[in-house]
């Protein structure tokens, strides 16, 4: 069962310059689903469209089988969000913005508490629960965002770059719980740049280039079909793979200034 | 309803916490010593002037007062409805906290402390002015949204409309308070008011949010 359909979806901000082109792809339940993309490759505008905070020009978006529609609020919960900017009301502390959230998807006072106090203590973030959201650091703050974005136990988590920003035992922390949670039935998508972690954590990658989706395949089988779009070449990895893939418009010219002897320092 | 309750308790937090509400400070000043001045109204007048001009952004901005304070709400599975009346009982609530606040500093400052009819005149005299400052409001919010939190000249010119539009509106209650005496006769316009907020402004206000949250997220 695929929990998320996108089918030929369009978008423009501005006319004439299509950010997302003909998308299509779909992520099947308990999957860990890879959403790779060069910057400005449409990553974030495919998540904002699939929460609904943006529509698609044409196309079709369907999420638990139900068409996504614009400021239509249903589908949310059971939802989770990380956005490329955390959402947050930064002059709440840590601990209060998550009993906010935890709120806001229903949970009772009660139990929003105790998930927050185990998120909190989770994600090393105890001893700073009390201070306001605006104090802390980068990959705190987003280790607060991940952390909202699982409170209501959802069934689907939709992740904008989970990892940038957070140190690597945090960073480990993460891809556990996303993989305890896709173990029990839970879809994770998640964008990223970090190729070798996405090999690594992902059970099923698409590669997203100039609004269009080059490919989607389960990571196992994924080498054997970038070779059909390739040509009989070898990847040595996700990465070596992906660069060729998106590269093949973006050859080039070496720089010329790193290419001759090294210029002595004037003194 | 502990939901409702608890969009407006943080929606009370942010207008406390935002530096903005410093400029209570330098208006209840002016009103008290406007009010001070001998031109024979009620003490009142600069008072609910103060008042609305400081309280402007709360009526009319409701969606960007704070950053990223739209998406937030944008991504959870909570009603533009219960949001929106939610955010506006918290303004009618940080209204009359405020109008109490500087009604203390004009009875501390004034050799004349004003006379309860007087006080409880302004009370009814904001009624009929909030509930269409309300619909007013949430109709600028969510057609023409200022999408920052810092303040520059719209704030002060926004500002000066609303206290025009605030004359305009104030006519029913003067009708009521000075030509025929009796303030009390407000109350049915007050409820009318009320009504109309509750059961059109609301509704209309979410579903033009629905309709076009393309439009408002653009700046995501």
């Amino acid at each position: 069962m695929n929990i998320i359909e996108v089918e030929h979806v369009a978008k423009q901000y501005v006319p004439g310059v299509p950010i997302l082109q003909d998308v299509t792809f779909s992520v099947p339940q308990g999957t860990v689903f890879g959403f790779l993309g060069l910057n400005g490759a449409g990553k974030t505008t495919t998540i904002r469209i699939l929460s609904g905070v943006i529509a698609a020009e044409s196309g079709s978006v369907r999420v638990f089988g139900r068409e996504v529609e614009p400021g239509n609020k249903h589908h949310l919960a059971t939802v989770g969000f990380v956005m490329d900017e955390p959402l947050y009301f930064e002059w709440m502390t840590g601990d209060e913005y998550l009993v906010f959230v935890g709120a806001m998807y229903g949970l009772g006072k009660h139990e929003a508490t105790t998930r927050s106090s185990e998120l909190l203590a989770f994600f090393d973030l105890n001893g700073r629960e009390g201070d306001p959201i605006a104090t802390y650091s980068t990959g705190m703050k987003k280790k607060v965002s991940l952390a909202a974005a699982i409170i209501h136990r959802p069934e689907l988590v939709i992740l904008d770059e989970p990892l940038e920003g957070i140190d690597a035992v945090a960073a480990s922390a993460v891809k556990e719980t996303l993989t305890m949670m896709a173990a029990q039935g839970t879809t994770v998508f998640i964008t990223s740049h970090v190729l070798d972690t996405v090999e690594r954590f992902c059970s099923e990658v698409a590669i997203l280039h100039q609004g269009r989706v080059l490919l989607q395949s389960p990571i196992k089988d994924i080498h054997s079909r970038a070779r059909k779009i390739a040509g009989e070449r070898e990847f040595r990895s996700l990465e070596h793979l992906f660069v060729e893939l998106v590269s093949d418009e973006l050859r080039r010219k070496p720089l010329f200034f790193l290419s001759g002897p090294k210029r002595k320092q004037e003194p | 309803m502990a939901l409702l309750l608890r969009i407006v308790t943080i929606d009370l937090r942010l207008l406390a916490t935002t530096w903005r509400t410093a400029a209570y400070f330098p208006l209840t000043a002016g009103a008290v010593l406007v009010a001070l001045w001998p031109y024979g109204g009620s003490p009142y007048i600069p008072v609910v002037a103060a008042l609305f001009a400081g309280l402007e952004s709360q009526y009319a901005n409701i969606l960007f007062r704070s950053p990223r304070e739209f998406e937030a709400y944008a991504i959870v599975p909570v009603p533009w409805e219960t949001i929106i009346l939610g955010k506006n009982i918290a303004t009618l609530i940080a209204t009359y906290g405020l109008y109490g606040l500087m009604s203390l500093a004009l009875w501390y400052t004034l050799p004349e402390r004003p006379s309860g009819p007087e006080t409880y005149g302004g009370s009814l005299w904001i009624a009929t002015l909030a509930f269409p400052f309300l619909h007013i409001g949430n109709q600028i919010s969510v057609r023409k949204p200022r999408r920052r939190v810092e303040w520059s000249f719209d704030d002060v010119a926004s500002a000066f409309v609303f206290l025009a539009m605030g004359a305009l509106l104030s006519i029913p209650y003067f009708l009521c308070a000075t030509l025929i005496g009796e303030p009390l006769l407000a109350l049915p316009y007050i409820g009318g008011a009320a009504a109309f907020w509750f059961k059109f402004s609301i509704p209309r206000s979410a579903l033009r949010v629905r309709s076009t949250i393309n439009d408002l997220s653009l700046t995501l």
